[in-house]
């Protein structure tokens, strides 16, 4: 009788090419060797991985020769590993009975679309945690890394930061790799570049860095890359870690970056020239550089009609300046300037407040850091309980303070109006800075008026003039003034006329399109295919 | 380095001239020239030209650098000796405007808030834009001064309907000698704009630039006058201490909306506290230039308390503010005129062997 046996023979070593000298290994590195010998690899790893019970050490058997299967069972998609992997390697190799290198198995047994060989233990044991299965065969000092990446991950939903009326629905998940081919389905081009790092000492997060290398300014792209190659934390578990390690000036209120869950959006600044930064785990991507416009800008203007957008943008710097100055302008108008209300409207405030044994500042302070209160729980309360609580916190905190003196009903309006302004601000980030500034400003209201509302405006325009997002300065478009800019921060002109793409982030291959307003001659075509 | 455009250059020399200009000498010019104090900025104007084509044909003989650097390079001690005159110069310009600013303030929206109080709050908005850089003042203008010019535009559809045309005629009642008069006064605030050469090359700063620069800042002090004249009268209008502010409280477009002008005035304090940040960074940038070892960001803080203190001490009330316009004007030539001559005359590269 025959016997099946099954031998693994090392592959063969082809000559390096001249002129190339080896890479000699340190001293240190022996012991990140693997061995040719699989008990020896199988005692390692087990040591490795002592106590992690989701680690599965699985044998297989070829007459007598043994392999080592290793994986992590929630990681792995099981039945790719099943069917592409253990399903070949145990009938096909069952028979066998001539020597079979790592090569063979790579390309003639194992079905999956990527198997990589490592050598070293540290990147073997990273592989697997990975989500990776990892193959160890006696007599070879490779181990066989194959690509069964799964696990359990949230689908493809609608974001739930950025709904839209009009627009794709879509929206990036957990999954760096979902995220990538969302991107990839947007913009079909062999120019979209996508550099990968590994941060975190012990998360050791995929980070991507997006970025399109005929638009993207290619000394930024070397900033930024030296920027996330200096990060040096234990782990990254959203892209704000990033964000902190990589802005411009960390002390600021206003981010210098900008992050949102869907690919439209990425992929419209990416056609811009500006890059996007793609971390695992998190659905939210950095992009930068940005200025402070952008905070107006939302998805959606480029998508309806721009009549109505620009009518919806000017409605957004309208209720910006509410949201910011709304309060501190009662306070200033009422404490100091009251010859400014006209004399019917004069007299309402006074009855109003009348009764309210505190001044106007004390009274804003109150409303102010009640309704933030009434915000921040509102987040965090369940879906079930969180109409009861809005009822509760609009009618009885609001009326009953009014109806107990606390507060007069036009400071409630006043609240209400600063409530409504911040949430018309389409980007969080930038509405969550403009709400916490509003508190100075109410204080400096209190103590010199309007003037003291100039002089807080002052100092915030001096901080926003000097502030930059990877060299390009935070007002940009206003100050410094650029023309061509200004198409898309005080209206938004329709695409046939959006022929250039701002200079401040593209500054080769600036030139868009061709610019024809459509018309019945204007019909070049080209685009069928 | 730190580079602005000429269209920025052109603004803040528009801003140098208009912010402090229209609370600080209307009135007299009223008094001198009464119906034609609309003229006076013009002839102001003229003159100025001549100054500023003097330091062009100077700075084009050092097109990479400043004024203050080709001074100080070309003649070791007497450019300093011209450069440290220049920085007094500026200084008591600081102390002058921020004295105007802050009584201003005072009088008009804080009456009872402590002088000292309000000088501070400009004085720790002035120094945080002069740290900032020349970039930042050029960008702090085109962030407020467009937006005041916009205001004065729109200024005579508002006052329309208070218009009395007569006010302006007879033109020359009292001679061409009391415009010269008002001309006369009036150099003294529009000449500032000839301190921008000497922090900005020629290359962003030319002649065409601060002709520019100085056509729109007289413009819009021009217009600003006129509207006084017709609005107000000549008569009424020089007993005021502030004349403009009184004809922005003329606007009244319904029983509604009448004040206005607490809203105009908070558009137009930017604008005036970036302009004091700008002579504020000249006169850093000048003593960095006598003494090279020190960084000009570095005794901002320290020239600007020194600025509090001198405002307070030059001029014991606003009175003394309005009297120094009378004589300002012999100093403000030797700056803009008389120097720029010899400049001119002297101030060359040194000839190649």
């Amino acid at each position: 009788m025959t016997r099946n046996r099954t031998r693994f023979k090392a592959d063969t070593k082809q000559p390096e090419p001249s002129g190339t000298p080896e890479p000699t290994e340190r001293p240190e590195d022996e012991g990140n060797q693997l061995s040719k010998q699989l008990l020896q690899n199988r005692e390692m790893f087990q040591e490795a991985f002592k106590n992690c019970s989701d680690v599965v050490f699985r044998e297989i058997r070829f007459g007598q020769e043994t392999a080592l299967l290793v994986f992590i069972d929630a990681l792995v998609n099981a039945s790719n590993l099943h069917d592409n992997a253990l399903r070949p390697l145990l009938q096909q190799l069952r028979g066998e009975t001539d020597e079979v290198t790592a090569l063979d198995l790579e390309e003639r047994v194992i079905t999956l679309s990527q198997v990589l060989k490592i050598r070293k233990r540290q990147e073997s044991i990273d592989a697997v945690l990975d989500g990776n299965a990892m193959l160890l065969l006696d007599g070879l000092d490779d181990a066989l890394i194959l690509n069964v990446s799964g696990g359990t991950r949230r689908g493809v939903e609608e974001p739930v930061t950025e709904a839209s009326v009009r627009g794709p629905r879509e929206g990036f998940t957990e999954s760096i790799g979902t995220n990538i081919g969302l991107l990839r389905f947007k913009i079909k081009s062999e120019h979209l570049k996508t550099v990968s790092f590994s941060i975190g000492e012990h998360t050791k997060t995929r980070v991507l860095l997006c970025y399109m290398d005929n638009l993207a300014d290619p000394a930024v792209i070397e900033e930024v890359s030296k920027r996330l190659d200096g990060i040096e934390i234990d782990g990254v578990l959203e892209s704000a870690y990033i964000e902190e390690f990589i802005e411009d000036e960390p002390y600021s209120p206003f981010p210098q970056m900008q992050y949102t869950e869907r690919p439209d959006t990425v992929a419209a600044l990416l056609l811009e020239g500006r890059f996007a930064i793609f971390v695992d785990g998190t659905p939210f991507v950095l992009m930068a550089p940005i200025s402070f416009w952008q905070f107006f800008q939302a998805s959606e203007d480029y998508y309806e009609r721009y009549f109505i957008a620009n009518l919806i943008r000017w409605l957004r710097y309208a209720f910006v300046f509410i949201a910011l100055y709304l309060p501190a302008l009662y306070i200033a108008i009422t404490t100091y300037h009251q010859d400014m209300l006209p004399t019917s409207l004069l007299l309402s405030v006074a009855t109003a407040r009348e009764s309210i044994p505190f001044p106007a500042i004390v009274e804003a302070l109150i409303m102010e850091t009640a309704f933030e209160a009434l915000r921040e729980a509102g987040i965090r309360l369940p879906k079930t309980v969180g109409q009861a609580v809005s009822i509760l916190g609009a009618l009885v905190i609001g009326q009953a303070a009014v109806q107990a003196g606390i507060v007069s009903a036009p400071m409630v309006i006043i609240v209400s109006m600063t409530g409504i302004a911040s949430f018309t601000i389409p980007r969080f980030n930038g509405a969550i800075a403009i709400r916490m500034l509003r508190f100075p400003m109410m204080v400096m209201a209190s103590a010199f008026g309007v003037f003291g509302i100039v002089i807080g405006t002052l100092l915030l325009s001096v901080h926003l003039c000097g502030l930059r997002s990877f060299g390009v300065p935070y007002l940009s478009g206003i100050a410094p003034l650029k023309l061509n800019e200004l198409k898309d921060i005080l209206i938004r002109v329709p695409w046939w006329k959006s022929v250039l793409r701002p200079s401040s982030y593209s500054k080769a291959n600036r030139k868009r399109m061709r610019g024809l307003k459509p018309s019945p001659e204007n019909r070049t075509g080209g685009n069928r295919e | 380095m730190e580079r602005i455009s000429e269209r920025q250059a052109m603004l803040i020399g528009a801003g140098i001239i208009f912010d402090a200009t229209l609370i600080s000498i209307p009135a007299q010019l009223l008094g001198v020239a009464h119906q034609d104090a609309w003229l006076t900025y013009l002839v102001a104007g003229v003159a100025v030209a001549a100054s500023l084509w003097l330091l062009s044909r100077v700075g084009s003989r050092f097109v990479e650098v400043d004024l203050y650097e080709a001074l100080v390079t070309r003649f070791k001690w007497v450019g300093r000796m011209v450069v440290l005159m220049y920085t007094f110069f500026v200084f008591f310009l600081v102390c002058r405007d921020l004295r105007m600013v802050s009584d201003f303030v005072n009088i008009h929206l804080l009456q009872k808030t402590p002088l000292v109080v309000i000088s501070i709050l400009v004085v720790l908005v002035v120094v945080f834009i002069a740290r900032g850089g020349v970039e930042l003042l050029a960008r702090m203008t085109e962030l407020y001064l467009p937006l005041l010019f916009f205001v004065v535009l729109i200024l005579p559809l508002l006052l329309g309907k208070e218009f009395e045309l007569r006010y302006y005629k007879p033109i020359f009642e009292h001679g061409v000698g009391d415009v010269l008069e008002g001309g006369w006064l009036a150099v003294s605030y529009v000449s500032e704009i000839a301190l921008l050469p000497f922090f900005l090359s020629h290359k962003v700063f030319r002649l065409r630039t601060g002709l520019y620069g100085m056509g729109i800042g007289v413009f819009f002090l021009t217009l600003l006058i006129a509207l006084n004249i017709v609005t107000l009268g000549p008569h009424i209008a020089s007993r005021f201490m502030y004349p403009n502010i009184e004809l922005i409280r003329q606007i009244r477009i319904t029983d509604f909306l009448d004040r206005f002008d607490i809203a105009i005035v908070s558009i137009w304090l930017p604008s005036i506290i970036t302009k004091i940040g700008y002579l504020l960074y000249i006169c850093c940038h000048g003593i960095k230039r006598v003494t090279p070892g020190m960084s000009a960001k570095q005794i901002t803080t320290a020239v600007g308390l020194v600025a509090l203190t001198c405002s307070f001490w030059f001029f014991e009330n606003s009175i003394q503010l309005i009297k120094v316009n009378y004589v300002w004007p012999v100093v403000a030539t030797l700056f803009a005129f008389v120097l720029p001559l010899l400049m001119f005359f002297f101030l060359k590269p040194k000839p190649m062997r």
